[in-house]
C-alpha cells in the first residue's frame, strides 16, 4: 500500500520522534545516591581539540579515582563526574554549561578548554552561581572581566615571559628575538608580554609572524626569518603545528643559526618528540611541569599515570589532575556541596602539587612557579627551577 | 634578496603541485560524474594513514607505500562511486555537493575515531638528504613532489588521449547520453574515474603526511584549494589545471612570504575576483555551466 | 487541509510555542529554543535565496557573522543598544551580500557554490586577523544584553532567557511572515521561474539578475539581523562560530526541512538543533552518526520532511470513486 519512500519517509520519523522523547530529560543518569558530589567536565570531545581535551580529561578522570580510591573526600564524600562535550564550540559549550548546571545540578564546573567556550560559558556560570575552573584557557580577559565565578588554575602568558625571559636574555645571551606564534589569543596575548618583558631587559624583537592553527607549510615564514640576524626564534602554539616548524626549521638548516625556544611548553610532551624525531635538540622553554620533575608527588604523579595510559603525562593532564584535588580540597574546607560555598573556598586554596606551591589571587588566577626545561637526547630535563612567575 | 624570491617560489612550485594532484581528481569527478565532491580531501587523509600503516605495519618502504596506499585508495574510491554516489547520479546537483559533505563528516570522524586525533609523521628516508644549490635549501623529499606529480601528470594526460578507456571518458564528460548510446558502459567509466581521482588525492596525501603530518582531519584546506585551481584552470583540460595550481601555489607562497602570511589563505580567492572582473563573462568557455 | 483545519492547527502550534517556556522551564532547554529561533532565522533567509530562487551559497555563515560583529562593535564601540545594533549589522549584512551577489551571481550551479564557499573563507580569515576591529580569535567579550527602554521596563528582563526565547519568537514569525509575502507575490513567483529555468525566464523578459540579487542581497541581511541576536544572546563572539562549517549545518537544515518550503526550513533548523543535543551521550560517535545520516537522507529523501509529509498526504487521499 506504501510506497518504498513512503516507509522510508515513517521509519526516518519515528526515529527521530524516538530520539526525541528517549532524549528529553534524560541523560547520563550516573547518581550515587547519599554521599556523592558531582562535578562538570566541561571539555571538548569531538571536534578538532578533541586530542587535547582527552588529554584533560584523562588527568581529571585519575584525579577522581585516586580520591574515591580512598573513599572520596575527607574519606566518605565521593566525586561523580559529569562529562558533557562543548566540541570546541561557544554556542555547544554554553548548552553543555546550561546543562551540567541546571539539568545535572553540579556543585563545580571544569572546564573549558578553547577561551572562546571558557568566555561564553563564564557568563552561564555568573548567572547561576556556580565555579567554572578553567585548567587550560589562556585569555586574559577570562580573569580580568571582574566575573568572581571563574576561575584560571594555570599560568598565563605574563608569568611565563616574567619567569623565561630572565633565563633567556641573561644565561642564554638571546638578545635579538624572533616570534612565529599561532594567532589565537594565546598566541597574539603571548607575544605582547614577551615582548615588554624583553624590552625591559634591554633585548630587541624583530620578526614577529603569525599562523593560523592547522597551518602545514611555515616554509614562507622561514625564509623570511633566514633573512634576519635573530639569535634565537620563540615558538608560541601547540604539538602538531610547532612539531612541522621546528622540522621545516631544521631542514632549512636554520638550526646552525639560532637558537630555538618555546617558553608555553606548547610542545612539552613525548608526542612532540616522537614528531619531530631529535631535530629539536637543544630546544629551551618553560613548563609548569614535566614528566621529569623531581619532587615526590611529581613522580607519585607521573607514575600513576604512566601505569593507566602507557605514557607520561603533559601539562593537560597536570592541569586537570591539580584542578580536581583542589576542588575536592575546597569542598572540605567549605564542608558542603553548595556551589556558592565552594567557589569562597575556592579562593583560600593553598595547594601542593605535582608541579609545587599554588594559591589563587583576588582575580582567581593561580599563581604557581615555572620549571625552565631544555630537550637533551629526546627527553624534557629540567635546567633550573622552580622560578618564581610573579615577583 | 633575489634568494629568498626563488626560495618562496620554489616552495611555491611545490606547494602548487600538491594541489595540482588533487585538483586534477576533482576535475575528472565534476566534468565526468558532475559532482562537486567535498570529500575528496578525504581520500587524500586516508591515502595518507594507508601509507602510513603499510609502513609502520607491513615494513614497507616509502615510495612502495605510496603505491600500495595509491592502489588501495583506487579499490576505496570504486566502493564509494557505487554505494554513495551512484544513486544519485542525474539528480539536482545540491544533493550531490550534500552527499558528499556528508561523506566528509562521515570519514573525517570515523577516523578521528578510529585513528584517534593523535598527529603522526611519515618518516621516509628523503626527508635526511638535504639539497642546497644556487643558496636554495630543498630536501629530497620536497622535490620528490615535483618529480611525482610531474610522473602522474604525465601519465594522465597520456591515458585519456591515447587508451580506449581515456577516450570513452572523454565521451562520457562530453555527453553521457550519446555515450550511453554509443555502446559505452558508462557505469564502468564512472568507476574508473573515481578510481583515478582517488589514487591521485591519495599520492598527494602520502606525500603531505611524509612532509608535514598525517591527521583525520588534513583535507578539508586542500579540498577548497583545489577547487579554485578547478575553476581558474577553465574546466577545459588538464594543461589548464596544471598551470592554475602553479599559478595559486606561487600566489599563495610569494604573497605569504613577501605581503601578509596571515592572510595567505585568502588570496586564491583574490585571484578568483580578479579573473571575474577581467572577464565577466566567465572563466568557463568551452564547457557547459 | 481544509481552511478551517489550518486555522485550527496554526492556532493549535501558536498555543503550544507561547506555552512552551512554562513547560520547559530549565534553562537548558530554553537554550535549546533560543538557538533554534537563531537558526530558524538562518533556515528561512538561506531558504529564500536556495530554496525559491534556486541560487547555492555556501556563505550564509558570513553574513551571520558579519551581522554579529557590527552588531556588537555598534553597541560596544558607538553605544547603540541593542534595538539599533541590530539593524547595524542586518545592513551591513545586506550591503555586503549586495556586493558579493552582483558579482557572482553570473555564476551558476557548482561555481556558484564553490565561489561562495570561499568567500566564506575570505571572510573568516578577515574575521581571524583584522585584530584591532575584531579582536581577531580572541573575540569580543562583554556584548550588553537587550534592555527595553525605562517605560516598558518592567515587560521583559534580559537576564533570564524566557525574555529571549519570547523576542526570537517575535523575529522569527517576522521573517517568516516576510519571506512568506515575497514568495506569494509577483516578486515572488519571478525568483521561483528563475529557479525552475532560468534561461526561459529571462526569455520572458524577467531581469533574473536583478531578482537573483535581490533574493541574495535580502537573504545575506536577515542572516545579518539574526547574527545581531547570537552576538546579544551568548554575549561573546568569535571566528569560530561563523565558518564554512556552519554555513553548511544552516544548508543541511534548509534541505532537511524542504527547501521550496516556507515550514522546511524552520521545522529543518528546530530538529537540526534539538538532535545533537539529544545525541550528547554518543560523545565522540556524534559527528560520525551525523554524516551517515545526512548520507542516507540525501539518498533516500531529498525532498525534506516536509516534502515528504506532503506527499504522504497525496497519496493517502482516496482515489476517485469509482
Amino acid at each position: 500500500m506504501w510506497s518504498q519512500e513512503g516507509k522510508r519517509a515513517w521509519v526516518l520519523t519515528g526515529v527521530f520522534v524516538f530520539a526525541i522523547a528517549a532524549g528529553l530529560g534524560l541523560g547520563p543518569a550516573g547518581v550515587l545516591a547519599g554521599e556523592a558530589v558531582k562535578l562538570g567536565v566541561l571539555m571538548p570531545v569531538s571536534g578538532t581539540l578533541a586530542y587535547d581535551g582527552g588529554l584533560t580529561i584523562e588527568g581529571i578522570k585519575l584525579a577522581a579515582d585516586e580520591i574515591n580510591t580512598g573513599g572520596g573526600i575527607d574519606g566518605k564524600m565521593k566525586i561523580d563526574l559529569v562529562v558533557e562535550d562543548s566540541a570546541g564550540l561557544p554556542a555547544t559549550s554554553v548548552a553543555a554549561m546550561t546543562k551540567l548546571v541546571g539539568v545535572h545540578k553540579v556543585s563545580a564546573v571544569i572546564g573549558d578548554f578553547a577561551s572562546s567556550c571558557t568566555l561564553a560559558s563564564m557568563e552561564v556560570a555568573k548567572r547561576e552561581r556556580v565555579a567554572l575552573v578553567t585548567p587550560i584557557s589562556l585569555a586574559p580577559k577570562i580573569t580580568q572581566s571582574g566575573n568572581e565565578w571563574v576561575f584560571r588554575a594555570c599560568d598565563n602568558s605574563e608569568m611565563i615571559a616574567n619567569a623565561f625571559t630572565k633565563y633567556a636574555v641573561k644565561d642564554k645571551q638571546v638578545r635579538k628575538w624572533a616570534f612565529i606564534a599561532v594567532n589565537t589569543d594565546y598566541g597574539r596575548g603571548s607575544v605582547d608580554a614577551f615582548s615588554k618583558k624583553i624590552k625591559e631587559l634591554g633585548g630587541e624583537v624583530g620578526l614577529v609572524e603569525y599562523f593560523n592553527q592547522g597551518e602545514t607549510d611555515y616554509y614562507a615564514i622561514l625564509t623570511k626569518l633566514q633573512a634576519t640576524d635573530a639569535q634565537g626564534l620563540c615558538l608560541l602554539g601547540e604539538t602538531m603545528d610547532l612539531s612541522r616548524v621546528v622540522n621545516q626549521f631544521f631542514e632549512l638548516g636554520l638550526n646552525k643559526k639560532m637558537i630555538l625556544m618555546d617558553p608555553t611548553s606548547g610542545t612539552f610532551n613525548s608526542k612532540f618528540i616522537e614528531l619531530t624525531k631529535g631535530r629539536a635538540e637543544g630546544m629551551i622553554g618553560a613548563s609548569r611541569f614535566v614528566d621529569t620533575i623531581e619532587t615526590p608527588a611529581a613522580k607519585k604523579f607521573v607514575a600513576a599515570y604512566k601505569a593507566r595510559h602507557g605514557r607520561v603525562p603533559e601539562k593537560y593532564a597536570q592541569a586537570g589532575y591539580d584542578t580536581v584535588h583542589m576542588i575536592a580540597q575546597a569542598i572540605s574546607r567549605a564542608k558542603s556541596t553548595q556551589p556558592a560555598a565552594v567557589r569562597d573556598a575556592l579562593t583560600q586554596t593553598q595547594y601542593a602539587g605535582p608541579q609545587g606551591k599554588a594559591f589563587f589571587d583576588k582575580t582567581n588566577q593561580l599563581i604557581i612557579d615555572e620549571y625552565i626545561i631544555s630537550v637533551k637526547d629526546g627527553k624534557f630535563v629540567v635546567e633550573a627551577g622552580p622560578v618564581k612567575a610573579v615577583d | 634578496m633575489i634568494t629568498v624570491f626563488f626560495q618562496q617560489a620554489l616552495n611555491g612550485i611545490i606547494l602548487g603541485s600538491l594541489y595540482m594532484l588533487v585538483a586534477l581528481g576533482l576535475f575528472l569527478i565534476f566534468g565526468i560524474l558532475e559532482v562537486t565532491n567535498f570529500a575528496h580531501g578525504e581520500f587524500y587523509m586516508l591515502g595518507a594513514f594507508a601509507t602510513l600503516f603499510v609502513m609502520t605495519g607491513l615494513g614497507v618502504p616509502f615510495l612502495p607505500a605510496v603505491v600500495l596506499a595509491m592502489l588501495c585508495m583506487a579499490a576505496f574510491g570504486v566502493v564509494v562511486e557505487r554505494v554513495v554516489f551512484r544513486p544519485i547520479v542525474g539528480k539536482p546537483l545540491i544533493n550531490g555537493m550534500l552527499l558528499s559533505f556528508g561523506l566528509s563528516t562521515f570519514l573525517t570522524n570515523a577516523a578521528l575515531l578510529l585513528f584517534t586525533a593523535d598527529p603522526r609523521k611519515i618518516e621516509s628516508e628523503f626527508a635526511q638528504v638535504h639539497l642546497r644549490f644556487l643558496g636554495l635549501h630543498v630536501t629530497l623529499e620536497r622535490l620528490l613532489v615535483l618529480v611525482v606529480g610531474a610522473a602522474l601528470v604525465g601519465f594522465l594526460a597520456y591515458f585519456i588521449q591515447h587508451t580506449k578507456t581515456g577516450k570513452a571518458m572523454r565521451a562520457v564528460a562530453q555527453d553521457r547520453i550519446a555515450a550511453q548510446m554509443a555502446g559505452i558502459p558508462v557505469f564502468r567509466i564512472y568507476a574508473v574515474t573515481f578510481a583515478i581521482g582517488s589514487m591521485l588525492a591519495s599520492a598527494a596525501g602520502s606525500m603531505v603526511g611524509a612532509i608535514f603530518l598525517v591527521s583525520p582531519d588534513m583535507g578539508w584546506t586542500i579540498v577548497l584549494k583545489a577547487f579554485i585551481v578547478v575553476i581558474l584552470g577553465g574546466m577545459g583540460n588538464i594543461g589548464g589545471i596544471v598551470c592554475a595550481s602553479l599559478f595559486v601555489g606561487l600566489v599563495e607562497s610569494l604573497g605569504g612570504g613577501f605581503v601578509s602570511y596571515a592572510y595567505k589563505d585568502a588570496y586564491p580567492f583574490l585571484l578568483l575576483v580578479l579573473a571575474f572582473l577581467l572577464r565577466p563573462e566567465g572563466l568557463m568557455g568551452g564547457r557547459r555551466a | 487541509m481544509s481552511r478551517g483545519g489550518r486555522w485550527v492547527a496554526g492556532l493549535g502550534v501558536a498555543t503550544a510555542l507561547l506555552c512552551l517556556p512554562a513547560l520547559f522551564s530549565l534553562d537548558y532547554y530554553l537554550h535549546i529554543f533560543v538557538m533554534a529561533g537563531i537558526h530558524a532565522m538562518l533556515a528561512i533567509s538561506l531558504g529564500l535565496i536556495i530554496g525559491f530562487t534556486g541560487q547555492v551559497s555556501l556563505c550564509h555563515a558570513a553574513f551571520y557573522g558579519i551581522g554579529a560583529y557590527a552588531s556588537a562593535l555598534a553597541s560596544l564601540n558607538l553605544g547603540f543598544p541593542f534595538w539599533i545594533a541590530m539593524w547595524v549589522g542586518g545592513l551591513l549584512a545586506g550591503v555586503l551580500s549586495y556586493a558579493l551577489g552582483r558579482l557572482v551571481l553570473r555564476l551558476k550551479g557548482h561555481f556558484l557554490a564553490i565561489t561562495t564557499a570561499f568567500f566564506g573563507v575570505l571572510v573568516t580569515v578577515v574575521l581571524n586577523n583584522w585584530v584591532p576591529l575584531t579582536k581577531g580569535p580572541m573575540g569580543i567579550p562583554g556584548i550588553p544584553r537587550p534592555s527595553l527602554p525605562a517605560f516598558l521596563g518592567t515587560l521583559a528582563d534580559f537576564e533570564s532567557r524566557v525574555a529571549y526565547y519570547y523576542l526570537v519568537l517575535v523575529c522569527v514569525l517576522g521573517v517568516t511572515y516576510l519571506v512568506y509575502r515575497i514568495v506569494g507575490s509577483r516578486l515572488g513567483r519571478a525568483l521561483i521561474a528563475i529557479r525552475e529555468n532560468e534561461e526561459l525566464a529571462q526569455s520572458l523578459g524577467i531581469e533574473t539578475m536583478r531578482y537573483k540579487v535581490f533574493a541574495f542581497t535580502l537573504g545575506g541581511g536577515l542572516a545579518g539581523i539574526a547574527g545581531a541576536f547570537y552576538a546579544h544572546y551568548i554575549l561573546f563572539i568569535s571566528p569560530v562560530t561563523f565558518t564554512i562549517g556552519e554555513s553548511i549545518n544552516i544548508l543541511v537544515m534548509v534541505i532537511f526541512g524542504g527547501m521550496t518550503t516556507l515550514a522546511g526550513p524552520i521545522i529543518g533548523a528546530a530538529i537540526l538543533t534539538i538532535l545533537p543535543e539529544l545525541l550528547r551521550m554518543a560523545g565522540a560517535l556524534r559527528l560520525v552518526i551525523y554524516g551517515l545520516a545526512l548520507m542516507a537522507f540525501i539518498v533516500w529523501m531529498p525532498q525534506g520532511i516536509v516534502g515528504a509529509v506532503r506527499e504522504l498526504l497525496v497519496r493517502d487521499r482516496p482515489e476517485a470513486p469509482g
